[in-house]
């Protein structure tokens, strides 16, 4: 796993080397705290700010964010949406700006409550999480036409893996950047959208160190799409998927 | 620990000066000895200034099984062939639970040993540890974690107040 190095934080607690007392938690260097703290519920992460002062400012600078929400758990609730919601939106604004982010997870299953505000937020938190320069994002969503994702989800320098699904029927969600750019990306996955010819050339020349390509449950518009070797000739619009590996050409 | 009289041994000192032979194999499951041992390769004896014995002993325990369980399974599939599937899942299984009883180890011993993982750059060890640090904060609260970890609060109330106000948001109890 690559962890990036922490922004060294003017916290005069974290300049004890040679710690002596029994707390060897709060005496391991960030970088191991950010590793266990990675792994917990985000508000769990965020009630550590009251442990000490050593802990005060460690959640603003977690390099993972995993935030999920889902109607198939038995805690969903209209108001489960709400305190989502809430939690996600104070979470992104309080990220310390000069963290760096290693991956960005956004989950939020299940159709009922994206209605009530969720699809209209995230593209904010996805710009937000943006900010930070993530070597992952991961967004699954269920289907809702009314979500368009951010340019700058398209535009990042640092980002290495992107994976966009959306689940719960196919293709009506279109797969629309203006314009792509990621030099670093590596592996992309696209679940459930529509991709026109011109998104695609748009990837192909947007992404050059691009080496998988993963295209489930994905709708290409009518005409010829080539791209290396892989050439597909569909006589309609249809449900396509495939794995493509390696098939950038220059 | 040699099994075999012709393995190259190497002796890692700890920080307080005990010394212990291991094996090559044993040593290069640590990323930071192997690349010592990469760089120049004629090295026999290697100080850990950072590691106490107490911490290197149960490291080098580590290594030992999962060294032993992957020859194991080596061995398993140039007999038979190939792996079965099932004995593979059991002794995966097996070295679960024996991950899982080496865990069982007090906080303090927990953190030196995230410690020296991250050190010698184990990564088994390091994710084990890392997640097992994690499961004891998973679920509880402030008050608790202070109580698991020895954690001095030296928050005056004042501010332990200001900064729950701050994010009154992490604090809500779901209904």
């Amino acid at each position: 796993m690559t962890t990036c190095t922490p922004p060294v934080r003017p916290n005069a607690s974290q300049k004890v080397v040679f710690y002596t007392g029994p707390d060897r938690l709060s005496a391991l260097p960030d970088v191991l705290l950010y590793k266990i703290l990675s792994s917990l519920d985000p508000r769990e992460v965020a009630q550590t700010c009251i442990l000490s002062k050593r802990w005060r400012n460690l959640w603003t600078s977690v390099p993972c964010l995993h935030f999920e929400i889902s109607d198939r758990t038995t805690t969903f609730s209209k108001e489960s949406c709400r305190r989502f919601k809430k939690m996600v939106n104070a979470y992104i604004l309080s990220y310390d700006e000069a963290a760096c982010l290693h991956s960005f997870h956004l989950s939020c299953r299940g159709r009922r409550y994206l209605h009530k505000g969720i699809a209209d937020a995230a593209p904010m938190w996805i710009e937000q999480a943006m900010k930070h320069k993530p070597n992952k994002v991961q967004l699954n969503f269920s289907h809702y036409e009314r979500l368009r994702l951010p340019d700058s989800l398209y535009l990042c320098s640092s980002l290495e893996e992107l994976y966009i699904i959306f689940h719960f029927g196919v293709n009506t969600i279109p797969f629309e950047p203006d314009e792509v750019c990621l030099p670093k990306l590596k592996r992309l996955q696209l679940r459930c959208t529509s991709i026109s010819p011109d998104a695609m050339k748009k990837i192909c020349y947007g992404c050059p160190m691009l080496e998988s390509l993963s295209l489930e449950n994905c709708l290409l518009e009518k005409q010829d799409v080539t791209f290396g070797s892989l050439k597909s000739e569909e006589p309609q619009p249809e449900i396509l998927l495939f794995w493509i590996h390696r098939f950038f050409c220059s | 620990m040699a099994r075999s009289s012709t393995e190259n041994m190497i002796t890692l000192m700890s920080s307080d000066g005990e010394e212990f032979m291991v094996t090559e194999k044993v040593a290069r499951e640590c990323t930071t000895i192997r690349n010592m041992l990469e760089d120049d390769c004629v090295i026999t004896n290697i100080p850990l200034p950072n590691v106490t014995s107490d911490i290197l002993s149960m490291v080098i325990e580590y290594c030992m099984e999962h060294v032993a369980a992957a020859e194991k399974a080596a061995a398993e599939t140039a007999e038979k062939g190939s792996s079965s599937a099932p004995a593979a899942a059991k002794a995966n299984k097996d070295l679960e639970e024996w991950d899982k009883a080496f865990m069982n180890v007090d906080v303090y011993t927990l953190c030196d040993l995230i410690l020296a993982a991250n050190y010698l750059n184990v990564s088994g060890l390091l994710d084990l540890t890392i997640q097992t640090a994690a499961n004891l904060i998973k679920g509880k609260s402030p008050e608790q974690i202070r109580k698991t970890f020895h954690i001095q609060n030296d928050l005056s109330l004042e501010e332990e107040e200001k900064i729950r106000s701050q994010t009154p948001w992490a604090f809500e109890k779901s209904e």
